[in-house]
């Protein structure tokens, strides 16, 4: 099915959503990836992606309530929707699927990069 | 610095112009929320890098604001397409292009906007050219010595016998000392910037009130009115209207707040926080025509003839003052008009600091200068690129291009690039005002400079069009001539070269000289030890003798005394001398304090501590400069000599002992006279050696035993070193924009070198290749470049440092202690220069000679 697939940073980011819940927005997602993962990603980046996550139908949105902290602008929260956890189940299943089908000589054998010569 | 940091006003602006209406309150929160969280963990302007780099990640497709006329857009899409890919593949040409035309734009910006803040003094006020202040010439053996201040009689003299005056008001500021004001049981503050006004302040002056409880606030010696800044201070957010405020040791302590008025912009020459009533039960101000101490300013009536103004003041002084004998010498009061104070008054007793039109016009002239270099440097380097354009141009062509196409196309690339040159200048200028607020004293923000901004845009993109216009036309013309690059513009370019490499000499001696003056002053000897630490309001101290024994007994502590005034800081005067009178400055120290600043005695003994005769009247300490102006010789130590006179009798005076000269103004002055007298009573200032590898703890023990003396007022400390570097701030800030555009000139230099270079290169390669062919060496091919070069360099240094000897040296004149002009910072600014240019075209003929120039002579 084509469409559907993930980029890395696009899996990443949804991953965090889903684990930040209900407390996932713009920053704390940022920061979530920074602690993590060790990532240091522009703000601009993670909300170009949410964003287009959303428009795909992985993610949803609202507003929060106003609160006074961040000078009182309210947060968007964003949670996954059933299209994107199938979507994510799927990447994983995938994943562990190719995993399990690796042979060990491949591992033994591994080259380090190949030359012309 | 301290208090709360936020996140850059304009980015906020920046982000509601961009974005979408949809996207902007999330994006704010997070941008918010990221501030405050990273501002803790790292300096300030780090985070405000990381903060813009956030904030213009954030420009993006979607969430761009749709404007509804974008139908011109499209028209020129495909022009905009060819320029982008010409100036994308002629990358390098383009890059030094924008450098330097942005750098240029910045640094004119910069200037200009300083310019333009110092012009700008004193214009808010509403009817600002119908306000003048009235200082005074003293009058001393014919000699006109000019002063600020005049007495407070003048004020009702003025407003009731001269026509022209609509409304007059003293100013009686502070004079440095510190008041307590008592907000509530636990908190008090301490506050120096305290003006005593008349009522009709409000009438000279356009400062305007917010609120007030009263329709005339100052109308009661009682009231006070605060600044905006200052009642939030002592309020927070509740109503500061009708709340009493203590000032601890003033007549009346009660005040209550009966205004707010707007906080006092950085373009006044005088500032302050509180506004009380002038008023004085011991003297009635308005019949004192002896105490020289208050600044005058009327306003006068709209239209009133003001031709003889200083004449009709002077009758008034000289009928109403009452203690001017006839056969004296007058003192002469004039006008000074308010617009003019800040840029030319120097007199004594300043409220500001003022600056000087001097340096305000050749700060003016350097901005214009760099900006005319890079624009030239702009122009030179697009019709040298124009030129190897020919091929283009006949492809083009021969597909049909008409001449005015071919035209528009050139002068859209040409545009395009100066757009991007002026936003990139635009930004850099901006961060700069952003990273140091205190290069110029307060805060910038560019959005607020739009016509200024407009205005720089339409002048460099009018350059940009002349530039491109005359070689396109040219171009759509060709086939009807040959097209011949003129030697002409060859020398434009190598005439530019000697006008930059002019510049920079000057530029480079210039912040030499001033950077070395500068670290003169920080490490010449004093005269005293400038490193200690000062408590300025010691004066609070009931037992000041108890305090000084316990400070005495810290390990840290070599030694401590106190004093009324300060080296570097205020000192009081009078007049002294027999038979002439000349003018002193005195400070009224207790024994202790001549040892803890560590002045050296050089003949006679210190003050003893306790001693009654060494307290009276007349017994000093005095400096070199004071004994030569006494004409006072070493035999005259501990014996009555003639020191003054009082109306007839002559007054007899001991000096105890005289001390090396030391700096206590700024190194613009001559040492002048000054003495020390032992008086038993509250000292304003305790001085402490502070002597100690830690100073944190040392400084925490010291405030453990202040605030068991002090009850609650905390101490105000500062070290008298820095209070030295602010009486050359303004030389401070003058070597700091001298060393940017010393930078920056080099590097515009840099670039429009490289740009002529890579372009005489590219157009001799078959050249230089032929050369190489019949023999010639590596070093004879690099000489034959580089010495052209080296030629325009030092002809530019011959002119520039002759101009830069005079210019430094005028400069220079001005401090009574100065370096010596060294023939090092001439050497300096020439070996610099030729270093650059031998460097960058050595280096550009050597790689250009060193490839394979047989492919060059096959080309074609």
């Amino acid at each position: 099915m084509k469409g559907t697939n993930l980029g890395e940073f696009e899996e990443l980011l949804m991953l965090v959503v889903a684990a930040l819940y209900p407390q996932a927005y713009g920053l704390a997602i940022r920061e979530a990836i920074k602690d993590k993962a060790g990532r240091s990603v522009a703000m601009g980046a993670v909300h170009a992606a949410l964003n287009r996550l959303e428009k795909k139908g992985y993610l949803s949105s609202q507003l929060d309530e106003a609160t006074h902290a961040r000078g009182g602008r309210r947060k968007r929260l964003f949670a996954l929707t059933v299209s994107g956890k199938a979507t994510l189940i799927q990447a994983r299943d995938l994943r562990t699927q190719l995993w399990g089908s690796i042979d060990q000589l491949s591992w033994d054998q591994m080259n380090f990069g190949y030359g012309r010569t | 610095m301290g208090g709360p940091s936020h996140p850059p006003a304009i980015a906020f602006r920046l982000l509601r112009w961009f974005c979408q209406e949809h996207w902007i309150e999330e994006i704010e929160g997070d941008l918010i929320e990221y501030y405050e969280l990273y501002r803790a963990k790292h300096p300030g302007w780090k985070v405000k890098i990381f903060f813009w780099f956030h904030l213009i990640s954030l420009i993006r497709p979607y969430n761009i604001r749709k404007r509804q006329n974008s139908i011109p857009f499209s028209m020129y899409q495909a022009q905009l397409r060819f320029a982008w890919r010409y100036l994308v593949r002629h990358r390098s040409q383009t890059l030094t292009n924008l450098l330097s035309l942005s750098i240029g734009v910045a640094s004119f910006l910069i200037l200009f906007i300083y310019v333009d803040g110092e012009l700008s003094y004193d214009r808010f006020h509403d009817d600002a050219d119908l306000i003048y202040r009235v200082p005074v010439d003293f009058l001393v053996d014919g000699e006109r010595i000019p002063d600020a201040t005049v007495p407070p009689a003048l004020n009702k003299a003025l407003k009731e016998n001269l026509p022209q005056v609509a409304a007059a008001t003293r100013l009686f500021p502070g004079w440095g000392s510190k008041f307590s004001v008592r907000v509530n049981e636990q908190h008090a503050f301490v506050e120096t910037e305290v003006l005593r006004v008349d009522p009709e302040f409000f009438d000279v002056f356009g400062f305007h009130l917010l609120s007030q409880s009263d329709p005339s606030p100052l109308s009661d010696p009682s009231s006070v009115i605060l600044t905006e800044r200052t009642a939030k201070k002592y309020f927070g957010e509740e109503n500061p209207l009708g709340r009493e405020l203590i000032f601890e040791g003033m007549d009346p302590e009660r005040r209550t707040v009966t205004g707010i008025i707007e906080n006092v912009p950085f373009n006044s020459h005088f500032t302050f926080d509180i506004l009380l009533k002038l008023h004085n039960t011991s003297r009635n101000l308005d019949e004192d025509w002896g105490w020289y101490n208050y600044y005058q300013y009327i306003k006068v009536k709209e239209r009133a003839d003001v031709s003889s103004l200083d004449e009709q003041m002077q009758e008034v002084y000289d009928e109403f003052n009452t203690r001017e004998q006839e056969d004296e010498e007058k003192n002469i009061v004039y006008a000074q008009s308010l617009g003019d104070i800040h840029l030319t008054s120097q007199l004594k007793w300043e409220l500001g600091d003022n600056n000087n039109l001097m340096t305000i016009r050749i700060i003016t002239l350097l901005g214009i200068f760099i900006l005319l270099i890079s624009l030239i440097n702009y122009v030179n380097l697009t019709s040298a690129q124009l030129l190897s354009r020919v091929k283009e141009v006949g492809v083009r062509k021969s597909f049909g291009a008409r001449g005015t196409s071919l035209i528009a196309q050139f002068l859209f690339e040409s545009i395009l690039l100066t757009i991007i040159a002026i936003a990139t200048g635009a930004g850099i200028a901006q961060l700069i005002f952003e990273l140091s607020p205190d290069l110029f004293g307060r805060n910038i923000y560019l959005v607020d400079q739009i016509g200024t901004l407009g205005i720089l845009s339409l002048v460099v993109v009018l350059v940009a069009f002349l530039a491109t216009i005359r070689p396109a036309m040219r171009f759509s013309s060709l086939g009807k001539g040959p097209l011949r690059s003129r030697t002409g513009l060859l020398n434009t370019q190598n005439l530019l070269l000697v006008v930059q490499f002019t510049a920079s000499s000057i530029i480079i001696v210039g912040t030499l000289v001033v950077l070395n003056q500068m670290s003169f002053f920080r490490e010449a000897d004093k005269g005293f030890n400038s490193q200690l630490l000062v408590i300025e309001n010691a004066r609070t101290i009931q037992q000041q003798d108890a305090l000084l024994d316990e400070l005495l007994a810290l390990p840290s502590i070599e030694a401590a005394g106190y004093t009324s005034g300060l080296p570097g800081v205020l000192n009081w005067t009078t007049m002294i001398g027999y038979p002439n009178a000349f003018q002193m400055s005195y400070a009224l120290i207790g024994p202790s304090y001549l040892e803890a600043a560590g002045f050296q005695l050089l003949a006679g003994r210190n003050f003893r501590e306790g001693n009654e005769s060494d307290m009276s009247e007349m017994h000093f300490i005095i400096n070199e400069a004071a004994a030569k102006a006494l004409d006072f010789d070493h035999n005259d130590l501990g014996v009555s000599i003639p020191i003054a006179t009082d109306g007839d009798s002559i007054q007899y005076g001991k000096v105890l002992g005289v001390v090396k000269n030391f700096h206590f103004t700024d190194f613009k002055t001559k040492i002048k006279p000054f003495a020390f007298f032992y008086r038993p009573g509250q000292r304003q200032n305790l001085v402490l050696n502070v002597q100690s590898s830690n100073m944190h703890q040392a400084l925490s023990a010291i405030e453990g035993i202040w605030d068991s003396f002090s009850n609650g007022i905390p101490a105000t400390n500062y070290f008298l070193e820095r209070k030295f570097d602010q009486l050359h701030v303004r030389e401070a800030r003058l070597s700091r924009i001298l060393t940017i555009l010393c930078i920056l000139s080099l590097f515009l230099s840099f670039t429009g070198m490289l740009g002529i270079v890579n372009f005489l290169i590219r157009r001799r390669l078959k050249e230089i290749a032929l050369r190489k062919a019949l023999g010639a060496s590596l070093l004879q091919v690099v000489q034959y470049f580089t010495k052209n070069f080296l030629v325009l360099v030092l002809i530019g240094n011959g002119i520039g440092l002759p101009l830069a000897y005079a210019a430094m040296n005028e400069w220079l004149d001005d401090f009574s202690y100065r370096i010596p002009l060294s023939p090092m910072y001439f050497g300096i600014a020439l070996l610099a220069t030729l270093a650059l240019a031998a460097l960058l075209v050595g280096t550009r003929s050597v790689v250009t000679t060193r490839t394979n120039l047989i492919d060059r002579l096959r080309e074609e």
